[in-house]
Order: C-alpha cells, then structure tokens, then sequence
C-alpha cells in the first residue's frame, strides 16, 4: 500500500515535470514527515517546508524579555516548550534561576486555579494559534465568573489566516500546502477557504505517514488537475464547519489586533487581545508592539519559517546552534523544524 | 504545545463543564465546556486542558498510536 502511494506520488510528479515545494505548518506534521523518512524517500522530487505555524517558533523575542521581566514581581505561568526560547536580552530559564516564579503550566485553566488559590499577584502567558485561543477564552471566562482578580494574561494569541496569506503572497513557488489537522479541529475547513484564491492545492491531513502520503497524493494529483478547492481528508476529526462554540468564545472575549512574528515582522490584524469590556484581565505590557527586530545573532528562523531556506543551509545549524544550546526558536521546540531535522538527520 | 491528545471520558462534573478523562493510564481533569452532549466512555481529543472534538475509539486509537510513534505524548 505505501509503496504503492509512493510510487503512484513520484509518477505525478514525473507527469509535472518539476521537483516541488510542499510546506506544512504544523509541528507534529514537521515530525511525522521527518519519522517516517519523507525527505530521504522524495529526495529526488519533493522539498519539504515548515511555515509560521509553531507558536514557539513566531514568538518575538521582546515578548519573551517583557516576560521574564514580570517575573521579578509575579509568579508567571507559561507553556513549558516557551521556557529556553531565547529573548533578546534574557529567557524564561534565566529568570526563573534569577526570581524563582516561573511556574509551568500544562493548561491555562490549571494555571488560573493554582494562581486563584495561591492569592499571589499572577501573570500567564497567552500564547499559541486558533487551537488554543479558545481554551484561553475559557480561562478568561473562568476569571470572569469566580471575579478572580490577581491574575491578568499577557496576550500574545495569533491566527493562522493573515501569516499563511502573507507567506502564499510572498512566496510563490510553493506548490502544496499540507493544513494543520488539529488547528482545523477549531476552525474547519471553511477556516482555509482563502487558501484557493493563491492557487495552490491544499490538504487538511492527519499524522499518519499513510494520512501524509495520501495527502501527497492529492496534492499531486491536484497540481496536475489544476484543482485548488481545499480537501479534508481527516474528516474522521475535522469537521467542515469545525468547532462553532470555540469559535464563538473566541470572539466574545477576543478581537483582532496587530501582532509580531519573529523573523517575519507585524502583521496586521493577525494577532488577538482582550476586547475593551475585559481589559483589566490583560497585563498592560500586552500592548507593546515588538518594534526592533530580532538581534542579528545570525539565525535564520525567518527565512526558515518562509520557506526560503531549509534548516541545514542556516550557518548556525548543527554547529552554534543545536537542541541543546538552541540560538534560534526552531530549534528550541521540539517539534520545530531545525529540531526536528537536527533530531532526524542527525545534525547535517 | 499544539498537541492535541485522545482521552477517554470517565466521570463528568457536570457544574463545573469538566470532565475526568483518561489517556495512557493517566488520570486528569480537563473542560468540555466546548462540546456538547458528553458522556462517560466518549473519546475526545484535548488540548491545553480543554476537549476539543469528540472522536471514535478507533480514531482515538490511532492518534494515541501515531502520537506514542513520534514521542509527542511525553511533551504533554
């Protein structure tokens, strides 16, 4: 059966007659490809890309300073993967060695509870995409009801719509996209209906490497069809309509707003903040736009993220830079995608 | 952080829109505030300590699988 896919795969792509550019954006998605020896098996037809959709990885490094900071007069709760990303002065590692109150948190519900009980002045970090902006609806509506009042969030929730345009635009020889399964549990199908208007086939997939190769397959068989209408073929999770009462929390709590990506710059209206009615829960350092750029520390995560470079052809990649001292926030997650080709190609 | 697991629904705190769920011999609360008409013996896929999006066993399954396959199960 695999190989049959594989064969009928590289068939298509012969049928092109040009080696492609596929990018997914989605970590679990960077790791299925890699496990399952994608690259090595394409190798003669397939460039494999990961674009702007680990919240690890687009996190501006003045917003992990601004945090840290916090940190000398509140106990901060934050997703543990954010932990040794670096700032641009100073990390989460570094301050909870200085102040001692970096508290992880394996959900922002938990964290409102322990940051409730504990009475102390709190502060939690609200980070990721349209999967998990709603559970930190949820915990704004929980801090809402039980008028919990010494924990504010600084916000830095960001949708995936503006970025995936932005990079469609900018870059195009990209020739399939493979979408998010479980950020499409929150948004559905119709959340990529934008995607055909940059023609381009896409496929919403699971992590299976039959799932990514039949996806493959599609996309393929697409390119050569000149068919760009989005296809689920993870139905079995997504819906086409997705999760409308997600949703509909989403935007009861939260409006859109300008945001930062690292290595890719403001972009407009991609970002997410408390709407005016709940701003005392939003810390007022939410609102300081990143203005200067990453440090040129000579990491590329943003080419990487655009799909303009591939990890290995980053100068730092393997030698500065490796999962154990992390320069650059791809290498930092382990589902990035320096990580995960450093992981699954040994560092070259 | 994205990682979106399967969970077995064990007990439903109804009040508080919680659930206990199970996965991988490991209990733990979590919402499902954003679902409806959860019951005990549902699968659901969780993510950041809130059900997603009910699933079927066999799916459940298979996520569980590929999930354990490429070590993301430990990053939860």
């Amino acid at each position: 059966m695999t190989n049959e896919l594989i064969d009928q795969i590289k068939k298509n792509i012969r049928r092109y007659g040009q080696r492609l550019k596929i990018m997914e954006v989605c970590g679990t998605h960077t790791t299925a490809i890699h496990r399952n020896g994608f690259p090595s098996i394409f190798q003669e037809e397939i460039d494999f890309l990961s674009g702007p959709g680990c919240p690890v990885c687009v996190t501006g490094g003045a917003f992990i300073d601004r945090l840290a900071g916090l940190a000398k007069t509140a106990e901060v709760y934050t997703f543990g993967d954010m932990i040794r990303v670096p700032g641009n002065q100073t990390s989460l590692d570094q301050a909870r060695l200085a102040f001692g109150n970096v508290r992880i948190m394996l959900s922002p519900l938990d964290a409102v509870r322990k940051a409730a009980s504990s009475g102390i002045p709190s502060i939690i970090a609200a980070v990721g995409f349209d999967t998990t902006a709603p559970v930190f609806a949820l915990a704004v509506e929980l801090c809402c009801q039980e008028r919990i009042t010494n924990i504010s969030f600084l916000t830095e929730l960001k949708t995936l719509e503006t970025p995936l345009r932005y990079l469609l635009a900018a870059n195009q020889s990209i020739d399939g996209l493979i979408l998010p399964g479980h950020v499409a549990t929150v948004v559905g199908e119709q959340g990529f209906s934008y995607v055909p208007y940059y023609r381009i086939p896409s496929v919403i997939m699971g992590f299976e490497g039959t799932d990514i190769l039949r996806g493959l397959l599609t996309i393929t068989s697409s390119l050569l069809a000149g068919d760009y209408c989005v296809k689920n073929e993870y139905s079995r999770v997504v819906r086409p309509l997705g999760n409308l009462k997600a949703q509909a929390l989403v935007d009861r709590y939260y409006q859109p707003c300008d945001t930062y990506f690292r290595g890719i710059g403001t972009l407009p209206g991609a970002g997410l903040k408390l709407r005016a009615s709940y701003a005392s829960l939003e810390h007022p350092d939410s609102s300081s736009l990143e203005t200067i750029s990453q440090h040129d520390t000579g990491c590329r995560c943003g080419d990487i993220l655009m799909g303009r470079l591939k990890p290995n052809q980053c100068e730092l990649f393997g030698a500065a830079c490796r999962p154990d001292n992390p320069r650059g926030a791809c290498m930092v997650s382990a589902e990035g995608s320096c990580a995960a080709y450093f992981r699954y190609r040994g560092g070259i | 952080m994205c990682v979106g697991y399967p969970a077995k629904i064990t007990e439903l705190v109804p009040d508080l829109k919680c659930a206990y769920v199970e996965c991988r011999g490991i209990r733990t609360a979590v919402s499902v505030a954003l679902l409806d008409d959860i019951v005990p013996g549902d699968y659901v896929l969780v993510h950041a300590g809130a059900a997603l999006e009910k699933l079927t066993r066999e799916t459940a399954a298979e996520i569980e699988a590929v999930l354990e396959e490429l070590g993301s199960l430990n990053d939860e």
